[in-house]
């Protein structure tokens, strides 16, 4: 009997980040929904955490709107990607490391 | 005769199951919630007959991970499977099913994990997906247990490993909303604070609401401080610090 068939690589422990065919680092995503979405992803935060964060920052997107908009691709404007944006790079800078989510501004730039 | 001695160790039999229940009770009371984990997989081992260890597993953001375990051992025989890909902790949770190893030397629907788990010790496996229409959408999570001979696992002990697969899946939803009442009442605090720098800003500079939230998020890359502590800085001095 063969082996079953592994998961998915997105279930892959050593890379949890997002399918194949998406860059790995936020700061390489093409727009707004793909960089939240792979800083998501990376941050390792529950969407309840992520979207309280947001949420504090004047973010008036609900749970499901702000991560069915990272999944399905959907732009939710400057000012609620900032306030995304903010949030999980504030979990990065508590984790010690840098602002890994592009702000709106910044998308389509390239990393130095 | 028989009957009466069936009937007692049916009487102990749910005996057992209360105290199981009363001790998790008692164990989740008194557990931080990170300690919650540990507390279900101790019980866990404790509980089932033939069980030697036990982990919960969760998925999460497409990533597994053990968030409780008995021992390092286990937490390894976890990680092989998240690392190759499958084996009974991931399959559990993936397809929604009870799985139960007598022997995991000849277990063919795992090649490679049982020989990975044979050579560190592991015999015999059970693993339940805890209930997800209880745990909630945004993680899924099993509770593996492990014994070190084969064949270790009885009727029985796959019944009390349902049971408490069941209380976990309380638990871990109750974790869950704790944690979520704790991230929004943290939440709650910080948004009054920003809220009234950005009121500040706004005032202070003639700007938009967005062009306020602006000038404080500029003001946290430069600094690498949180809005809502640059916030307070704010609303204390009516200005915006500089770096």
């Amino acid at each position: 009997m063969s082996e079953k068939q592994p998961p998915p690589a997105q279930y892959n422990s050593a890379d949890p980040a997002a399918p194949d065919d998406q860059p790995e680092h936020p700061g390489d995503a093409v727009d707004s929904a793909q960089a939240l979405h792979i800083g998501f992803l990376r941050s390792g935060m529950s969407t309840s955490e992520l979207w309280a964060n947001y949420v504090s920052m004047g973010g008036h997107l609900t749970e499901q709107q702000l991560l069915d908009a990272m999944r399905d691709g959907h732009e939710i404007g400057s000012h609620d990607h900032d306030m995304a944006a903010q949030a999980l790079n504030e979990h990065f800078i508590d984790v010690g490391l840098d602002h890994l989510v592009p702000y709106y501004y910044q998308l389509g730039q390239k990393r130095d | 005769m028989t009957e009466s001695r069936d009937g007692e160790r049916e009487s102990e039999r749910l005996q057992r199951i209360a105290q199981m229940y009363a001790d998790l009770g008692r164990q989740l009371g008194s557990s931080s919630v990170v300690k919650v984990f540990d507390a279900v997989a101790i019980l866990a081992a404790r509980q089932v007959a033939g069980a030697t260890a036990a982990s919960v597993t969760v998925l999460r953001n497409g990533r597994f991970e053990t968030v409780g375990s008995t021992d390092e051992r286990v937490r390894r025989a976890d990680l092989m499977q998240y690392e190759i890909g499958s084996g009974p902790c991931v399959d559990a949770i993936l397809d929604d099913s009870v799985l139960h190893i007598q022997d995991l030397r000849h277990d063919e629907r795992w090649p490679t994990y049982s020989r990975l788990g044979t050579e560190l010790g592991w015999a015999s496996m059970l693993s339940y997906r805890l209930n997800s229409e209880v745990t909630g959408p945004e993680i899924l999570a099993g509770l593996n247990i492990y014994a070190d001979r084969p064949h270790a696992f009885d009727a029985t002990s796959v019944e009390i490993g349902q049971l408490l697969a069941a209380h976990a899946s309380m638990t871990v939803a109750a974790q869950t909303n704790r944690q979520r009442a704790e991230n929004l009442e943290q939440a709650l605090h910080n948004s009054r604070e920003i809220g009234v720098a950005v009121g500040i800003l706004m005032a202070n500079h003639k700007l938009t609401r967005e062009q306020a939230f602006d000038l404080l998020r500029i003001a946290s890359q430069n600094t690498n401080r949180k809005i809502a502590d640059i916030a307070v800085e704010v609303g204390d001095t009516g200005v915006l610090p500089y770096p």
